[in-house]
């Protein structure tokens, strides 16, 4: 019982956030109807339509949300009727009701609908009245199968719409945080370039005088020193493979 | 300016050039990569970014070989010489490069000491005999831009085969390498606003960013 | 009902009725506690009303105080917003439900005087084809909404279709936009003509606004310029765009550069007032295009000037030069002064400056205002293509020489020869000096050409130039006798001095002073005389006894030396002596040995002293027949050889 109490209080809270919200977005809008009327132009008032539009849906959800008590099953019970004034209320209502009379309570209390309201739903019933169970068994299914077809169409426009959008967006990756820092490293340490000797090893080949090399040739080796080069060709070659087993080892570790 | 005056040494003027900071000695970098496939985009993009890219990209091959000798601290100097393979009458160049300043979240990108000069070929035999040892090298290939003071390279990094031929090299990774970099004097901190806004412009595409590559995991000695 | 009248003190209206007790005692409703609905609406009244003139309305009050509110409402928004009127009222409606509910609430919430109370559930009453009726309705509601925002889009389009031939303000940006660098600052379309892009570093702003052009479409239905050549396929005559350009004051109107070249002190004044306005008065109506490229071509012509004036100022010569108003004024050689003026007149007819009739056409310099345009656009183009580094790692910026003079060594002496650049100021004097070297040199070879009918002078300019040489090849020739003589010369025309290579591959520097090519000319006219006479005696078989190019004797010429030969006939009876001088022109002699009759005398008394030759006798040339020179000595020759 406890809980339910709680559920209720919890869901007037919402309601009430919502309803404040949306009776100020009305209020702005008036006011600025009222003064700005001069500059008001179409779409700051579609914009304020808008706004609203979307908090009513809001207000709705939160009314049709689950953690929500089912509202049909609440009535408003008046506990107390005090003619005195009560500054409580006053605050309360800003400013609207000064006491919780029984002048105001009915209008308060009010279970009707708007006569508006009331006669279109009365027309509509009518309307519906008039008709044999079996057509309208047969107009509904009808309806809900246009209905379900333009649904359809529209929810594949939007898919369409929206999965082109994610195409032209670029999604696909055109670059790659890993290529950037072992490119980076690379040339700034020689990470994944140098052939990862211990020092003494280094064949003095390496040290070939680049001067005599002839113009136009790409790496720093000299042809004329065959012997040297064999070496060259060999020792880091075996050293290579070392290392490659080696870093293969620090990827699994890590 | 008055000749009759006997002329400085090279080091007074040196000193003085380096007080009045008019050195370009500060390099700010950005750094990123793109993949192969998406090369042709970016340098679409480029193209149309940059200055004067009518007569299409300009294209380099250049081959770097990085030297590095112990002195008295525990970390060795590296030396970098660098040649262009397509430019064979072009001087050879020998850079320095101190280390990266990352900075914090402020600054906008990385910020090094960077002091080059022109040189023969000679310069390989020199360090040799200065007791330098080459620690690497590779080969870059690729286009560059320049867009005011700003220079973009994109360029593909190979491996220069051990003992092969040097027409057998063998690329990194699937990536671009693409680097933003401005030289500057010290202090001209504005420049990494632009590079910035630059590299901004060719986002998603290339996330132009301070690399710090200590962070990632290294193997092998330093 | 006549009593009653006295009694009624108290306002019915005020304390209704609520409530009849079983007692029968009235129950009233509290005068001051109108119903909430009531006294909602006051407030709100209160809240709008903010002009005087509502009051004005109550009187016009009506029995119910809700409809009063309206009334009073509406009388107070008539004016302004009859438009909002039933979206307000509305609006109002649903505030009052809304404050409802969000009391009832707040009250409940409270849980002082209501609470929400639990109820057993009661099944709702399912009423689906009611719901079904209203869904529809609202369905179509908004279907309908939506049909008639796509009719609208549909006939606005058909329209736009039908109408294609009115300018469309977008489709003109769009074209605009394809041509010159846009940019939107918050409601305004600002574009930038300046060069800035292509390298360009003048300071003056090359902004221009973009607007669309009010609509006084009629009145004006001509007036539109064809398009530049960038714009594309010629467009029907149309009328006036729907975009409208405004560039600022100092860029509008027409401006050139006007490039002069006078003698001497031949009126200055004349010049000056030379800078008038020749523009024809600018047309307001004239298309975007036009207007923009004229603003574009003030813009460059005043970077130039600009420039051009600056370096003027800086530039020492030994004549400095002045630079006066919008005038720039150097002298080229001795007596030639070049002239460079700006001339602008302003937009809408007025001129800005000067104000003396156009300049006679053709008096001014087209093909160096040419190339004083085509050295800013060099200087652009330099400022943006710089040479880009190879390796890849080297710094932008300087070029191949200077990345080369580390490693090469380059000596103090060459690195500052890197740094000079000639100025376009400087360039352009060259290319003035080099116009009027050339100018003379074809003056000189015209004039000879003219006076001197034998031999020919023939002079063949290169096609190709380059803006400060050029070259001429200069051929003597005899008519009739070109096979065995030809004399042929290069000069080549600097700036202020101009070489000269002869056959023999002399070289010689003559100044500016057109006097040097003409003597230079003559000489070699002479030359060739000589040198043709003695082709032609070799052909006749006349023997070449001696000649001198340079010859000692003779009355002494005022211009190089006298030039001379000697030929002997086959049989070497005969002798004929030609002297030829630049300034006399040829004279011949012959000489008879032996003499055909003998007769001794006192100091000759053999004959074969005879042989060893005669006195000279000198031709009279003029009576010679002949149709030139070497046709007379062909002749001559001919009837001494067949004597004998």
């Amino acid at each position: 019982m406890q809980r339910e109490e709680k559920q209720i209080d919890n869901a007037l809270d919402v309601m009430l956030s919502r309803v404040t919200e949306l009776k100020n977005s009305v209020i702005h809008l008036l006011y600025k109807m009222d003064h700005e009327s001069e500059t008001l132009s179409w779409p700051t008032v579609l914009d304020n339509f808008a706004l609203i539009s979307s908090q009513l849906t809001a207000f709705n959800k939160c009314l049709g949300h689950d953690k929500v008590p089912p509202l049909q099953n609440l009535v408003v019970l008046p506990l107390l009727l005090n003619p005195d004034r009560d500054e409580d209320l006053l605050r309360m209502t800003e400013g609207r009701i000064p006491a919780f009379a029984h002048d105001v309570v009915p209008d308060y209390l009010r279970t009707k609908p708007e006569p508006e309201v009331e006669q279109k739903m009365m027309q509509l019933e009518h309307k519906a009245a008039g008709l044999s169970n079996e057509t309208t068994q047969k107009q509904i299914a009808a309806y809900t199968k246009a209905i379900n077809h333009i649904l359809d169409i529209v929810a594949k426009a939007r898919e369409d719409c929206e999965s082109e959008n994610v195409t032209r967006g670029g999604a696909s990756q055109t670059s790659s945080l890993a290529d950037t820092q072992t490119l980076a490293a690379a040339i700034a340490i020689g990470k994944g370039l140098k052939p990862m000797v211990p020092q003494g090893v280094q064949s003095p080949g390496m040290m070939v005088p680049p001067g005599n090399r002839p113009p136009g040739q790409g790496p720093p080796m000299n042809p004329n020193q065959p012997p040297q080069m064999g070496m060259m060709g060999k020792a880091p070659g075996t050293i290579k493979t070392n290392i490659k087993s080696a870093g293969q080892m620090h990827s699994y570790n890590r | 300016m008055d000749w009759g005056q006997p002329v400085n040494t090279a080091m007074d003027s040196l000193t003085a050039a380096l007080k009045s900071n008019i050195i370009p000695n500060q390099e700010y970098l950005l750094q990123g990569s793109v993949l192969d496939a998406a090369v042709e985009v970016l340098l679409h993009r480029l193209r149309g970014l940059c200055d004067n890219v009518d007569s299409g990209p300009e294209t380099f091959h250049d081959h770097e070989m990085c030297f590095s000798i112990r002195g008295t601290s525990p970390q060795p100097l590296l030396l970098r010489v660098r040649r262009a393979l397509d430019y064979q009458d072009m001087p050879w160049q020998l850079r320095y490069i101190g280390q990266s300043e990352l900075g914090d979240k402020s600054r906008p990108t990385i910020v090094r000491s960077s002091i080059d000069v022109g040189c023969n070929a000679t310069v390989v035999e020199f360090l040799t005999e200065l007791g330098c040892r080459m620690d690497f090298e590779y080969i870059l290939r690729g286009y560059m831009f320049r867009k005011g003071r700003m220079k973009i390279t994109v360029s593909k990094i190979f491996k220069m085969g051990q003992g092969k031929p040097p027409e057998s090299v063998e690329p990194m990774s699937q990536s671009y390498l693409v680097e933003l970099s401005v030289l500057a004097p010290n202090g001209q901190d504005a420049i990494g606003e632009d590079m910035k806004n630059f590299a901004e412009q060719l986002r998603p595409l290339v996330q132009l960013d301070k690399i710090d590559y200590k962070r990632l995991p290294v193997t092998g000695p330093p | 009902m006549a009593y009653s009248v006295n009694i009624s003190v108290e306002a019915p209206i005020e304390s209704q009725i609520q409530e009849i007790t079983y007692d029968g005692q009235e129950i009233y409703q509290a005068p001051l506690s109108m119903s909430e609905n009531l006294a909602k609406m006051a407030q709100k009244i209160d809240f709008a009303r903010v002009s005087p003139d509502t009051f004005k309305s109550e009187p016009m009050e009506t029995d119910k105080p809700d409809d009063d509110a309206q009334s009073k409402d509406s009388a107070a928004f008539q004016a302004p917003q009859c438009l909002w009127d039933s979206v307000r009222s509305k609006l109002r409606n649903s505030l009052t439900e809304l404050c409802v509910l969000q009391d009832v609430l707040t009250i409940a919430k409270e849980k002082r005087y209501m609470v929400l109370d639990p109820v057993p559930q009661e099944v709702p009453e399912q009423k689906p084809m009611a719901q079904i009726y209203a869904r529809k309705k609202a369905l179509s509601g908004a279907a309908s909404v939506l049909l008639s925002a796509a009719e609208r889009l549909r006939t606005s389009q058909t329209e736009m279709a039908r109408n294609r031939t009115t300018p469309d303000f977008h489709i003109e940006l769009l074209r605009l936009r394809q041509n010159w660098r846009l940019k939107k600052v918050s409601n305004a379309i600002i574009g930038d003509l300046s060069y800035r892009t292509a390298g360009s570093k003048f300071s003056q702003m090359g902004m221009f606004e973009v607007t669309k052009a009010e609509d006084d479409a009629s009145t004006s239905q001509a007036s539109s310029p064809p398009p530049s050549p960038g714009l594309g396929p010629p467009m029907p005559p149309k009328p006036p765009s729907a975009l409208r350009v405004t560039v600022p004051s100092e860029l509008q109107g027409v401006a050139y550069i006007m490039v002069l070249c006078r003698k001497d002190q031949e009126d200055l004044s004349v010049s000056a007032n030379l800078l008038g306005s020749s523009a024809p008065s600018a047309n307001p109506d004239v298309h975007w295009q036009q207007k923009l490229e004229a603003a574009q071509n003030v813009l460059f012509c005043k970077e130039l000037f600009n420039q051009l004036a600056k370096e003027a100022v800086q530039l020492q010569g030994p004549i400095p030069h002045m630079v006066v108003g919008n005038q720039i004024m150097a002298t080229v050689l001795p007596g030639i002064q070049l002239i460079i003026g700006l001339c602008h007149s302003g937009g809408g007819g007025e001129s800005k400056r000067g104000i003396a009739p156009p300049p006679p056409k053709g008096d001014h310099d087209h093909v160096l205002e040419h190339s004083l345009h085509q050295l800013l656009r060099e200087v652009h183009h330099k400022n943006t293509h710089h040479p880009f580094p190879h390796p890849s790692s080297g710094p932008l910026g300087p070029s191949k020489r200077r990345a080369l003079a580390g490693p090469t060594a380059a000596d103090r002496y060459q690195l500052l020869e890197m740094t000079k650049s000639k100025t376009m100021l400087e360039e352009m004097i060259e290319q003035t000096q080099h116009f009027f070297m050339r100018l003379r040199a074809e003056y000189v070879l015209d004039t000879i050409a003219k006076e001197v009918k034998d031999p020919l002078i023939v002079s063949h300019w290169n096609a190709l130039n380059s803006p400060t040489q050029s070259c001429v090849k200069i051929t003597i020739i005899t008519h009739g006798y070109e096979v065995i003589g030809k004399s042929s010369l290069i000069v080549h025309v600097g700036q202020k001095s101009m070489k000269c290579v002869c056959r023999d591959g002399k070289v010689m520097h003559l100044s500016y002073e057109p006097q040097e090519l003409r003597d230079l000319i003559f000489c070699q006219i002479h030359q060739h005389q000589i040198n043709s006479v003695q082709a032609l005696g070799r052909c006749m078989g006349w023997q070449h006894l001696a000649n001198s190019p340079h010859l000692g004797i003779g009355p002494v010429e005022p211009l190089g030396n006298a030039s001379s030969c000697i030929l002997a006939s086959p049989m070497g009876d005969r002798i004929i002596a030609i002297r030829c001088a630049p300034q006399a022109g040829p004279q011949v002699f012959i000489a008879h040995s032996p003499r055909k009759d003998f007769f001794s005398g006192q100091l000759v008394k053999e004959r074969k002293w005879e042989n060893l030759g005669g006195p000279f006798k000198e031709v009279r040339w003029d009576k010679m027949e002949g149709k030139n020179f070497l046709n007379k000595m062909e002749l001559l020759m001919a009837s001494l050889t067949s004597n004998s």
